[in-house]
């Protein structure tokens, strides 16, 4: 045949490397956008430290915490100021850090592994269940099931339990996304009835009790609860991070992703469990924060594209630093009243967020 | 490699696409499958590449049942280009194209990875776009795209379903002249899913007809390609003219009124 003579191919050496130098620097752009969020997160979670009621510097702020490890170099400020950033301030802060964290990276994982863009964390029942299960304590808790350890453990419990049951029942439906999305919009109708049937039968104490307990708090956070968080939050982003390749080849069609040998009901599985994890473990511990599991990998993804490898910890950053940015207005703005940071990421995110939209010229989606 | 498809069946619910189609594949060579809508083509390339799992009947891949294959070797034995990108979000060309080397490497891409990545870019023309989005590019990029992924893939046996549709003639040609260039330098098979008689004409060292989930013509395009054939497959009345290479080319001329299998003659 003429055909095949003629087709010797000759690569052309210098567009090659081109293209080479090209690719380097469009990762290199990526990884500039994560690193920069790096000390950007650590300068907030030094602001947070230091506003509040008494009046601090950072410096004492970074003195006082490197005097923990260094107690010879670094002179105490005094011990009420020991007392105030170690006993208060930081549980706080790193709770708010850990939880953005974990909040956008499973939102980031949620959006791309169900292949849609409304996807958030809360998604699978985790808020509605985690309320339910908090909300049967607070109005019927009675001896180890209540107080505030009580009220955890019923949450956590309700939350895992409802995500496995949607994951599960999805599964027999071949865990296609539509099937997760619609089972898990159903089961959060289903426990937010339950909740209200058992607000709308108990005292008005107990009715608000369980209400606030919902809207997401960082106040009178313990350092036992950051020890049990960070463990979890800790491995769980690990893990997310490790399959960021497999979830971009997920992202581009189940079809797709089989011929390139990935085993796409397990796959997705995996992921929906450990992202539900993630979140269930924070909303337990300080209840529903909005917004930003939804928004943050949106906003990385208009300055550094859907490449999961880049998205996945740079959506974990900006979380952790919008969540403190929040928790910093929160504290701030009508100070000495504190506002729950879970109603400022909505109330500030959702303005700064579709005021990005509106200005993106390129087609996200 | 080798690719031998026993009696193979497959149905969606109760209504079945495929009635035990059976086919060899051996290395070196292009098969081109042709029939109308509905026929069964793209199916049948899903249940080759494990996609779909059909209800009876084997795919044995060097002899090897393909269900005992584990997806990872699989998939670095086969490669499969579908009828369009469904990217949810829009990634780069550059790593879409990188995607086809993840059965090749572990969770993160190597040097000899990019520059495979690059060769075969290169070799499809897309060295100009290879940093833009795929949601950015015309329906005909996007084919060349997920070609390249395939490619990158390096598999002994490609399965492309109507995958140069959308290319305007002369990236047609070219893919196709790339496509069988590769088959034979490489002494690997492809199995494509085609509309254009033509193209299959010209390419294909054989081609299966397809009607109804059957096959009803196995044979080089020559003996394939006939007017009564043409009319079995599609109820299509054409001209079908011998070229000076001995290959069919194929005329549609009109809708063959008594379609064949309906036996409905309409009159006035």
């Amino acid at each position: 045949m003429n055909q095949s003579s003629d087709t010797t191919f000759k690569p052309d050496i210098i567009k090659a490397t081109a293209l080479k130098k090209e690719q380097r620097k469009a990762n290199l752009k990526k990884w500039r956008f994560i690193i920069i969020l790096i000390p950007i997160m650590i300068l907030l979670m030094a602001i947070n430290a230091q506003t509040g009621s008494a009046n601090l510097s950072i410096g004492d702020v970074f003195t006082t915490i490197l005097h923990k490890f260094f107690p010879d170099t670094f002179a105490s400020v005094s011990d009420m100021v020991n007392k105030i950033i170690w006993q208060l301030r930081l549980p706080r802060v790193l709770m708010a850090m850990l939880a953005g964290i974990g909040l956008a990276g499973a939102g980031c994982v949620m959006q791309s592994s169900l292949k849609n863009p409304l996807a958030d964390p809360l998604l699978l029942g985790i808020s509605s269940s985690a309320g339910f299960g908090a909300t049967l304590v607070i109005i019927l808790g009675v001896g180890i099931l209540s107080g505030t350890a009580g009220i955890i453990t019923s949450a956590f419990f309700f939350a895992i339990l409802v995500s496995l049951v949607i994951i599960g029942l999805s599964s027999f439906k071949g865990a296609k996304p539509v099937t997760m999305l619609l089972i898990g919009l159903a089961m959060t109708y289903l426990f937010q009835s339950l909740t209200q049937l058992l607000q709308y039968q108990s005292s008005a104490e107990a009715a608000k009790a369980s209400m606030m307990w919902m809207v997401g708090d960082l106040s009178g956070v313990e350092w036992s609860e950051v020890a049990i968080l960070f463990p979890i939050i800790l491995v769980s982003c690990g893990l997310l991070f490790w399959k960021s390749w497999d979830l971009n080849i997920l992202s581009s069609g189940d079809e797709t992703a089989k011929s390139l040998g990935i085993n796409v009901f397990r796959l997705r599985v995996f992921l929906m469990a450990v992202a539900s994890l993630v979140t269930a473990a924070i909303v337990s511990f300080i209840g529903v924060i909005a917004f930003v599991g939804l928004v943050c990998p949106h906003i990385c993804r208009m300055f550094i594209g859907s490449d999961n490898r880049f998205l996945f910890p740079a959506s974990c950053l900006a979380g952790a630093v919008l969540l403190l940015c929040a928790d910093c207005v929160a504290r701030t703005v009508l100070s000495p009243v504190i506002l729950p940071p879970g109603v400022i990421t909505g109330l500030l995110g959702a303005p700064f967020f579709i005021q990005l939209v509106m200005r993106q010229r390129r087609e996200l989606i | 490699m080798r690719l031998n498809v026993q009696n193979l069946s497959f149905g969606y619910g109760r209504f079945p696409v495929l009635k035990g189609v059976s086919f060899n594949i051996v290395p070196g060579e292009i098969v081109c499958l042709v029939g109308p809508n509905g026929s069964g083509k793209s199916t049948l390339i899903r249940c080759i590449d494990s996609i779909l799992q059909p209800q009876s009947g084997k795919i044995l891949v060097n002899g090897e049942d393909s269900r005992r294959i584990p997806r990872q070797e699989l998939a670095r034995q086969m490669a499969y280009v579908p009828q369009g990108i469904q990217q949810a979000f829009p990634i780069t060309v550059f790593d879409t194209v990188m995607m086809g080397r993840r059965p090749h490497s572990s969770w993160r891409s190597s040097e000899s990875d990019v520059n495979k990545v690059i060769e075969v870019i290169q070799l499809l023309g897309l060295d100009d776009i290879a940093m833009k989005n795929c949601n950015e590019l015309s329906g005909g990029q996007q084919q060349r795209v997920m070609i390249a992924m395939a490619l990158a893939q390096e598999p002994d046996i490609l399965l492309l379903d109507e995958a140069t549709s959308a290319l305007d003639i002369c990236y047609q040609l070219e893919v196709m002249e790339t496509l069988t260039g590769l088959v034979k330098e490489r002494d690997i098979s492809a199995v494509m899913a085609i509309h254009d008689l033509n193209i299959a004409s010209r390419y294909a060292d054989r081609v299966i007809m397809l009607k109804n989930g059957e096959i009803i013509m196995e044979g080089p395009p020559e003996e394939s390609f006939t007017e009564e054939n043409i009319i079995k497959v599609y109820g299509v009345n054409a001209l079908v003219k011998i070229d000076d290479d001995g290959k069919p080319s194929i005329v549609p001329v009109r809708r063959n009124k008594i379609k064949p299998d309906l036996k409905i003659s309409i009159s006035g």
